[in-house]
């Protein structure tokens, strides 16, 4: 050590020891702040989905059959797989109609296909099976009936039990 | 070197002492209010997505007279002088852009900074939502008209 030299080698280690601890807090401040934004993220596109998908099943496109009455009658997580090809030509509003205009969205039907297919290949993807029953638009109370009474899963061709597969990518 | 002398290493040391625990002064500071804007944000987005899927969710009510009184939580953050403030958030439906927004303004160190938070809703023309007893009473009402 010479006569008012500043750097030494101590110094010098010390100040590399500092900014390393540093840095390893700032990363680790900035890693936790990521996970909790991802962990957001996902939170708020399960709660739009599970939404989307109550008022798919609901309102939008549901099963909607007179009743012998001449009562229309609306059923609940039901999918009437004829209006639903309608609204599918045009997802933009089907999307707007769900209020998820800001995400991608997949809905797939176990046995009828895929209705809506838009590009899903990004990170934050949710996606809910739902075990529901569709109808076509000629589905009739008699057939509602046929289906409630039978024993073994139903054959009618209006009604059949589906899994639809709702995904949603942001 | 002299009796009772202070010497140019403790000299150079303390000057540098002081710089480095007033930078982290400041970096403490900055950490602080960036996890208040987080905490807030959160709130805020909670807040909103609760509200958005209650709004959107009574289209499935759509046949039937109901009414909805939604509770509202109060966003909380602690300020500079470490005084916990609690404050209701404003709600603001802008029907044509078909969103729902949330805002709220919080006091740091450096001036007040403005929190927002927005949702997509969808609902049907007969569903009515009034967001004015929020500031009074907590709530805000939607229904069918």
């Amino acid at each position: 050590m010479y006569k008012g030299q500043i750097f030494s080698t101590d110094l010098l280690f010390a100040m590399v020891i500092m900014i390393l601890c540093l840095g390893t807090i700032v990363s680790a401040y900035e890693f936790n702040l990521y996970n909790q934004k991802q962990h957001d993220i996902q939170k708020d596109l399960k709660e739009k989905t599970e939404t989307a998908i109550i008022i798919l099943t609901n309102s939008v496109a549901n099963c909607q059959i007179n009743d012998f009455n001449g009562r229309t009658m609306s059923l609940a997580y039901s999918i009437n797989t004829n209006k639903l090809t309608t609204l599918a030509a045009n997802p933009k509003a089907l999307k707007e109609a769900l209020a998820i205009q800001d995400l991608n969205l997949q809905i797939k039907l176990s046995t009828s296909g895929i209705i809506i297919n838009e590009e899903i290949n990004a990170q934050n993807i949710v996606g809910i099976d739902l075990s529901i029953m569709t109808c076509n638009s000629s589905a009739t109370m008699s057939d509602l009936n046929e289906c409630i009474n039978s024993s073994s899963p139903c054959n009618n061709p209006n009604i059949k039990m589906q899994t639809l597969s709702l995904k949603v990518e942001k | 070197m002299q009796k009772a002398q202070i010497s140019l290493d403790l000299l150079l040391t303390l000057i540098i002492a002081i710089i480095i625990i007033s930078s982290f002064n400041g970096l403490t500071e900055n950490f602080r209010i960036d996890k208040e804007k987080m905490l807030v944000e959160q709130q805020l987005n909670d807040i909103t997505l609760k509200t958005a899927s209650v709004i959107t969710s009574t289209q499935s009510l759509a046949d039937t007279n109901f009414y909805i009184e939604l509770a509202i939580n109060k966003i909380q953050y602690v300020d500079e002088k470490g005084n916990t403030h609690n404050i209701y958030p404003d709600i603001v439906y802008m029907p044509d852009d078909k969103k729902l927004a949330l805002s709220t303004v919080i006091s740091t160190k450096y001036g007040s900074i403005d929190i927002n938070s927005f949702a997509y809703i969808s609902k049907t023309s007969n569903t009515d939502i009034n967001t004015i007893p929020i500031r009074t009473k907590g709530f805000m009402v939607i229904k069918n008209v």
